[in-house]
């Protein structure tokens, strides 16, 4: 993945996130059912964004980390 | 000994070592206004993740989401909505501004606003709407403390003396340990309501229905509207999805724009720190799933709690729980409560004398630092005699801070990220924002699609924003550049 890459992953992640857990999003993720891992599913939903951004932040922070490190050295 | 001093032994135990860690931390730092306000900008990763978490959830979160969970169903996901995208784009901005924070001796977040748009009257108002809008949130911190307390040892430890014996302890070691003894305690008090977050979140579900899956198939079954979105409005009826989307939209926006928690950049040690700790927020965030756990298992619970936002501490006292383990609860409670606390009475004086008083009035380092020492006993004891006179009532003021709190974060992204903002434009889309968010707070009913108020006023304020900048004169490139291009050598290292 290159510099740009990461930037729009993470830019993509934030747009596509607000858009799930809001209005009209999030209404097509508004069921109980099935339940996971004993939860209703629009919970999961909502779990299931915020967990996301730890994986991106971390994905997108690695990529960059390695640019800032060359233009240091 | 009775159940109650066990409870309050545990209580105590917990305050005791709270004190020693702020008062351990204050040795360590210079005696400057920069040790004060900043720690000396020397915070690593460690310390970063449960301050910033542990400032951004009060007691507010503790109590409340269970609440809005318990009274208003999945309405509450709003609350675990918001966090991360409101934390994103300070992966770009914090570092950038405590970069510039380092450049130039900024310490607070008006600082770095008229840094880049200097002009006195805009600090004083930065300066008086932080205070303004502090005051009733550490009032809401002080009243959690005493509910708390008095709850759990069964009205033995009255309201005025859990509230007092809990900011004892906070204006302690802010007076003496400043930024380094708030940021300490914040990762002992973070753990402290981790741990106790889950540790609730899991045991009630289990000892009550048998698990998480039984318990949402009873309330499935019974409350069905509790599990459909936008859940309930305060009034019990479907809650709008104007009003849904835009509480998450208006928090996203003005989390990372509280002044408390924006001076939290200044106090990191490098930029690589503050990115880390944006990185790993969400980790911290997902606490809240227990809380709105323990919120649902009171939907069916056989006693309805006084107030919804009782809801947590009725459940632990009517559920025959060891007294350590209630006594855990409320030192979670107040680790909640506490670590939010700490971080407003030390920004609502640092800010005060920084951008309120030190613009005015030409004044030493020591003096400032005495000031803002004369200061936090000053709005602490204030806060806890209005907290005194009428505890409840107060939430509205917070709603309404969170709408003033949106109109910070066009000066802010116009400071580090927009060359053409002029000072000019800045501080009249700033006034106009606010002048459109109280206007709609106090007229409710004319709110389009019941959106929140604070994002009515930021559409008011970046276009004025946006018009007054352009019909007046831009600021000087060599000005502007050191603020919104980013460094070709990131000032990574450490002296």
């Amino acid at each position: 993945m290159s510099r740009r890459g990461a930037l729009v992953l993470f830019w993509t992640w934030l747009l596509v996130a607000t858009a799930a857990v809001t209005y009209p999003g999030v209404s097509f993720a508004n069921r109980v059912r099935p339940f996971l891992f004993g939860l209703p599913y629009v919970f999961v939903w909502v779990a299931f964004w915020v967990a996301s951004a730890f994986v991106v932040f971390a994905v997108a922070d690695r990529r960059l980390e390695r640019d800032r490190d060359g233009e240091a050295s | 000994m009775e159940r109650w001093h066990a409870i309050t032994g545990v209580v105590v135990v917990y305050l005791i070592i709270t004190l020693l860690i702020g008062l351990a931390a204050a040795r360590r730092t210079s005696s400057g206004v920069t040790g004060y306000v900043a720690a000396d900008r020397r915070f690593g990763v460690l310390p970063m993740y449960f301050i910033v978490g542990g400032t951004v959830f009060s007691a507010f979160a503790f109590l409340g989401a269970p609440g809005w969970a318990y009274s208003r169903g999945v309405a509450v996901l709003y609350i675990l909505s918001y966090g991360v995208l409101g934390i994103a784009p300070w992966y770009f901005a914090g570092p950038r501004a405590a970069r510039i924070g380092r450049e130039r001796g900024i310490v607070t977040q008006a600082q770095l606003v008229c840094a880049r748009f200097p002009s006195r009257p805009l600090s004083a108002l930065l300066a008086l709407l932080s205070v303004a809008a502090f005051v009733p949130y550490i009032m809401l911190q002080m009243s959690g403390a005493g509910i708390v307390f008095n709850a759990v040892t069964q009205g033995q430890v009255p309201f005025e003396l859990g509230a007092a014996l809990a900011y004892g302890v906070v204006i302690a070691y802010v007076l003496i340990g400043g930024a380094s003894a708030v940021g300490w305690t914040n990762v002992f008090e973070g753990v402290t309501m981790m741990v106790v977050a889950w540790g609730i979140g899991i045991y009630l579900p289990m000892e009550l229905y048998g698990g998480v899956g039984p318990m949402f198939e009873r309330i499935a079954e019974a409350r069905p509207e509790l599990l459909a979105l936008p859940g309930l409005g305060p009034d019990g009826q479907r809650w709008s999805w104007g009003a849904y989307s835009s509480a998450i939209l208006s928090s996203a926006i003005g989390l990372m724009m509280w002044p408390h928690l924006f001076m939290k950049a200044f106090t990191a040690r490098d930029e690589r720190t503050l990115r880390r700790t944006v990185v790993l927020f969400p980790t911290f965030q997902l606490f809240l799933i227990p809380l709105i756990l323990v919120g649902f298992a009171g939907v069916l619970f056989p006693t309805p709690p006084p107030t919804a936002d009782s809801i947590l501490p009725h459940m632990i006292l009517t559920t025959s729980l060891p007294a350590v383990v209630v006594g855990l609860f409320c030192a979670g409670a107040l680790a909640a409560s506490m670590s939010t606390g700490d971080a407003l009475l030390h920004g609502a004086a640092s800010i005060a004398i920084e951008d309120g008083i030190s613009p005015f009035v030409r004044l030493g380092e020591a003096r400032r630092r005495m000031l803002m020492q004369v200061l936090v006993l000053t709005v602490g004891g204030l806060a806890y005699w209005l907290a005194i006179l009428q505890e409840r009532s107060l939430v509205w003021l917070l709603l309404t801070a969170y709408g003033i709190i949106d109109q910070l974060a066009p000066p802010v992204y116009a400071a580090l990220y927009w060359r053409r903002a002029t000072t000019a434009g800045v501080l009249s889309g700033l006034v106009a924002g606010i002048a459109t968010t109280v206007f709609f707070f106090v007229n409710p009913a004319l709110r389009p699609y019941e959106i929140h108020e604070g994002i009515l006023g930021l559409v008011v304020n970046l276009a004025v924003l946006l018009a007054v900048s352009l019909a007046t004169p831009a600021q000087r490139v060599a000005h502007t550049d050191a603020f919104t291009v980013e460094a070709h050598l990131p000032a990574e290292t450490t002296a």
